[in-house]
């Protein structure tokens, strides 16, 4: 029997050391609860405290906890670690369910973020857009903007994590 | 030979030494191997396609069709290079192609005296007895380009860059740099990308700019302002396509010994001034070494200082080479100017030129102009159309496309007075149109003669503007020259559809990170690193990397499992989450069977089936409480299934009231299943009574560990009691370490995903797209109470009643027992009936295995009628054997499914 443990390297969740250069700065990010909210979100988000809208992938983040828009009905909320949630449907017409453990947050800062942005998707980062959720490398991967937009935030879905990481280590390697 | 001063584009400063077909030869910074190759006097560079005949430069970019080497540097190679355009470089070993031993002494320089008999579609005609397979390879082997280095490894890869800009101009000579300083001066964000070395164009070797300014001052003042202006200006950058919404895609070479950085640039609006290619005279024998686009000549003079010859023949239709012949008499060159040239004399090389009046004119190189081609192939890729202009003697773009303006000698606006001259009948001796594909204009008029009289036909048939060259230099006198022969005009005649990529790119280009591990990646288990330590033997199944075995013995390992407890890990199961409260008819309609009656706390399982009635997935559904509803599909569909559910929420039904959650990458999955399986979850203290009464057979019950959730569902795909037990993926070592560590004492085994297969086999459930097909109907698996008693829509419910899915043949899912005392049925193997000495498939195995737990083989199959065949004993036949099998129940192990309630 074929083994493809041969073929594919052991997975790595959070070995970030290798995009510690001079120009770029990998980290994971703070370990917060991530809810996923849909249908009035409006609503969904006030119970949590959140009361701005759900940001874009060009947006910034500027202060938690916050949210970033999956679709035009559909977000994550990132809220401190133990909020008391009530998962399922709500009078209020809004769906709440616990995803924290599905995404693993990442920041990445420098100088090469803009390469790397670049190279990361087509998005065209001078227009606004009103979703987070882009194509990034080989997936869709949830993102936003931290502080003067000299930081992103990445939030990958937990088993597409490795290959994220390995194509972020080969586009430095092969800037 | 190189002057001893001169040429603008080297630092004669710096010599680099490199190697041609094994002989040492010196250059200059700034050199492209083309130009280090003539200053050292090289006229023979290689050999043609078809003919071997020897072959010079001829030009000075990406038009050139003769001189492609194949390129090593410092552990990067490279095959079908461009001499023009690969810069020299310190230890570079180049190697002429389709030459052994080398370009001067091709061993296979004879094939040129068979010429007659190996003319444009030879190979259609000749060599078919006794099969054309037996020449081939020796034949491919005579002929053709480079050959890739099986054994190279890249040690970079082609990054992908995606960028935008109000305004891209491709093309840095005089009307590009112009309307890229217009556009800066209008305050728009510019890119302009041009294939040269350094940006200039003509300007970097004519005198003069188009408005007669002079050129050296005005590009050196244009480059600073566009610089100042933050104009961004990308030399050695190919724009090799137009796609869709105007998307141009760049490959832009950095490091000589890297692959080329593929820019994916959507700009606002393009201009293309790309310029027009220098064609051919097309005349006998004028492919000889030695003679070359004239303006190339002027170009290596001026830019690398290299005189291509001591008595030169310049033959032009235009004005152009004027200053092509006053440059070389400065130089001190014995210059002859003619109209037009009748034969070359001169093997090697060029000895002589016969001009029109039969006059020789001893020589060593011969340039030639037969006018300008302008360089449309982007404004077509973007949809442009072209017209023929008598005055110009070209095609030039003829309609504007939106977003596409074509300015300069692209657009026609050339400042030469042409005089056509076009081939008008084939000459005695060879004239060749297409130097890289050996197409000469008998070529063209055997083409015709046989009636290929469209251009596609023509290309086709004499590979004319094919390959590589993409018809730079050829594709306008190959189409006069077929105008001319079957009595038309070049505007009835026509062009080849200009498809990207116009000049080569590498193929690593394209590729960029997708190769190794990142060429397809897989979806990635929380557990991976633990299944590793437990000795998992990885396969691929649906995307995710997951454990097939832990066991060689597949069969020991189920066995196990059945007579103990087994744990396995089911993470990429589905877990999407349909929320609202409208989610039970949500379900209702997307299912085959009715969900809405579910009690929380309670699961069943279902079947989805397509439009067309067919079987799509299954799974089981999970009532989580009045609202929401748990969906569990296949690992391999959940993306489907997640866009089928939102899919029918925002179409069918108000979604205001419903939610569709994928919650799958939350949650990892163990399966303990197996007669232990029971005492060896209540050895984990979840607080939870796992007993049949309180937790009974398709239910699902929260509990805790180590201060978290963790979802227990009482299902079974294995056919024994089971036990799927959910954890946040943060928890789940802590959850695998306490189910190996309690399982110890139980002698509990990991079980891989193929000794489940052959566990679930015996008990005759399906996997969806093994045992089923995309004809498959839910009665063909013998569920048949939602097809009779639901009276509401779902999805499928009216393909179920077509004529067609109630044939009495239908190919109906069973078990197979094997009656002829053998081994396994081979999985695809044939049911056969034999009808008047005549076998007709009538089914197919679709799963075998030897079941562990029976002691003899199984098998699940698609049959004819295989319904009203139980009982039947049927021929199998695979690649010729024929076996006996029974068709019997498909459940073949506990059919009253005691074990499953234990």
């Amino acid at each position: 029997m074929l083994d493809f443990g041969q073929k594919w390297e052991p997975a790595s969740f959070d070995e970030t050391g290798f995009a510690n250069t001079d120009t770029l700065n990998l980290v994971r990010a703070p370990s917060r609860q991530i809810l996923m909210v849909s249908g009035n979100v409006g609503r969904g988000l006030a119970s949590l405290g959140i009361t701005t809208h759900p940001l874009g992938a060009t947006d910034v983040i500027v202060e938690e906890p916050y949210a970033v828009a999956l679709a035009r009905d559909k977000c994550l909320a990132v809220v401190p670690s133990a909020t008391s949630v009530e998962e399922g449907w709500h009078p209020d017409g809004y769906a709440v369910t616990d995803a924290t453990d599905g995404y693993i947050g990442f920041d990445i800062s420098g100088a090469g973020l803009s390469g790397l942005l670049k190279r990361a998707t087509a998005l065209d980062w001078s227009q606004p857009t009103r979703s987070s959720a882009i194509s990034f490398g080989h997936a869709t991967v949830v993102t936003a903007f931290l502080r003067d937009r000299d930081s992103i935030r990445l939030l990958i879905e937990t088993p597409m994590v490795p290959s994220i990481l390995l194509w972020i280590k080969t586009t430095i390697e092969n800037r | 030979m190189r002057l001893p001063s001169g040429g603008t584009g080297i630092t004669r400063e710096k010599e680099l030494s490199f190697a041609f077909d094994g002989k040492p030869h010196r250059g200059f910074e700034g050199d492209t191997v083309a130009s280090a190759l003539l200053a050292a006097g090289v006229r023979t560079v290689g050999r043609s396609f078809k003919y071997h005949r020897p072959r010079g430069i001829w030009g000075h970019g990406v038009e050139e069709p003769n001189a492609i080497f194949d390129v090593k540097l410092a552990g990067f190679h490279e095959p079908n290079a461009r001499g023009t355009t690969t810069p020299l470089a310190d230890g570079l070993v180049v190697r002429s192609i389709n030459a052994r031993p080398d370009a001067s002494r091709d061993r296979f320089g004879f094939l040129d005296r068979f010429a007659k008999f190996i003319p444009a579609g030879f190979y259609y005609k000749t060599f078919m007895w006794p099969s054309w397979e037996r020449f081939e390879p020796r034949i491919r082997a005579m002929a053709g380009l480079g050959e890739i280095d099986r054994e190279w490894a890249p040690k970079a890869f082609s990054s992908h860059v995606h960028d935008t800009c109000d305004v891209l101009v491709v093309g840095a000579g005089n009307s590009g740099l112009r309307a890229a300083l217009a556009a800066a001066r209008d305050g728009r964000s510019v890119t302009v990308v041009d294939e040269g070395f350094a940006p200039g164009g003509q300007l970097l070797y004519r005198s003069r700019t188009a408005d007669g300014e002079h050129a050296e001052e005005w590009l050196a003042s244009t480059l600073a302002e566009l610089s100042r202006l933050g104009v961004t200006i990308m030399s050695r950058s190919t724009a090799y396509g137009i796609y869709d919404h105007n998307l141009v895609c760049v490959a832009e070479l950095k490091k000589a010994t890297n692959p080329p950085i593929s820019h994916r640039i959507r700009p606002k609006q393009i201009v293309l001034a790309t310029g027009a290619i220098e064609r051919p005279l097309v005349f006998p024998n004028n492919d000889r070494p030695g003679i070359m686009s004239a303006a190339s000549a002027l170009f290596y003079l001026r830019r690398h200082g290299v005189r291509v010859g001591e008595r030169i023949v310049i033959a032009s239709n235009n004005d152009s080479t004027a200053e092509v012949a006053e440059a070389f008499r400065v130089v001190g060159a014995n210059v002859t100017e003619v109209s037009s040239v009748a034969n070359v004399r001169g093997k090697n090389r060029v000895e002589a030129v016969i001009d029109e009046n039969g006059r020789s004119i001893p020589a060593d190189a011969l340039l030639v102009s037969g006018g300008y081609s302008p360089t449309v192939h982007l404004f077509c890729q973007a949809k442009g159309k072209l017209a023929w202009s008598d005055e110009r003697a070209a095609f030039v773009p003829k309609d504007e496309v939106q977003g596409v303006k074509v300015i300069g000698s692209a657009n026609g606006d050339f400042r030469w007075r042409v005089q056509a001259s076009w081939p008008t009948k084939p000459t005695k001796e060879r004239a060749w149109i297409d130097f890289q594909n050996d197409v000469t204009s008998k070529d063209v008029a055997l083409a015709a003669r046989e009636n290929f009289r469209s251009v596609e036909h023509l290309k086709r048939y004499t590979t004319l503007g094919m390959a590589t060259d993409q018809g730079k230099t050829s594709n306008v006198n190959g189409l006069a020259a077929l105008a001319a022969f079957t009595g038309r005009s070049i505007a009835e005649t026509g062009t080849t559809t200009f498809r990207p990529p116009y000049t080569p790119v590498s193929m690593m280009a394209f590729t960029g990170y997708r190769h190794g591990q990142l060429f397809n990646p897989v979806r990635r288990l929380a557990l991976e690193t633990e299944h590793r330590a437990a000795g998992a033997i990885f396969g691929e199944y649906g995307g995710w990397l997951r454990p097939a075995a832990y066991d060689r013995d597949i069969q020991s390992e189920a066995l196990r499992a059945r007579e103990g407890v087994g744990i396995f890990d089911a993470s990429p199961l589905g877990k999407v989450e349909v929320i609202g409260p409208d989610a039970g008819l949500l379900l209702d309609f997307n299912g085959y069977g009715k969900v809405s009656t579910l009690k929380p706390g309670r699961i069943r399982y279902g079947l989805t089936l397509n439009e067309n009635g067919s079987v799509y997935d299954d799974g089981v559904i999970a009532r989580l409480d009045e609202t929401r509803f748990l969906v569990s599909c296949s690992s391999s569909h959940v993306t489907g299934v997640h866009l089928r559910l939102e899919d029918i929420r925002q179409d069918l039904f108000d979604p205001t009231r419903l939610s569709i959650h994928n919650a799958t990458s939350r949650w990892a999955t163990l399966t303990v299943t197996g007669p232990k399986s029971r005492s060896l979850l209540d050895s984990l203290s979840l607080g939870l009574d796992l007993g049949n009464e309180a937790f009974p057979h398709m239910s699902w019950r929260m509990a805790t560990f180590e201060g978290g959730p963790v979802r227990l569902a009482r299902v079974s795909f294995s056919g024994d009691l089971s036990f799927e037990v959910s954890v946040p993926q943060s928890k789940a070592a802590s959850l695998f370490c306490a189910l190996r560590e309690a399982g110890a004492r139980f002698n509990a085994t990991m079980l891989g995903l193929e000794a489940l297969m052959i566990l679930r086999a015996e008990k005759g459930y399906i996997v969806i797209g093994k045992d089923t097909d995309g004809l498959t109907l839910p009665h063909d698996l013998g569920i048949v109470g939602p097809r009779d008693k639901r009276t509401d829509e779902f999805v499928g419910r009216r393909s179920l009643f077509t004529e067609w899915a109630q044939e009495k043949k239908r190919r109906q899912f069973t078990g197979l027992s094997i009656t002829d005392g053998g081994g396994p049925l081979a999985t695809g193997a044939h049911a056969i009936e034999r009808v008047t000495g005549k076998s007709r498939s009538i089914g197919f195995v679709t799963s075998s295995y030897f079941s562990p737990t029976i002691g003899k083989p199984i098998a699940l199959g698609l049959i004819e009628n295989a319904m009203e065949r139980q009982g039947e004993i049927i021929e199998m036949q695979h690649l010729g054997a024929v076996r006996k099998a029974r068709v019997s129940a498909a459940c073949a192990f506990d059919p009253e499914g005691a074990r499953l309630n234990a």
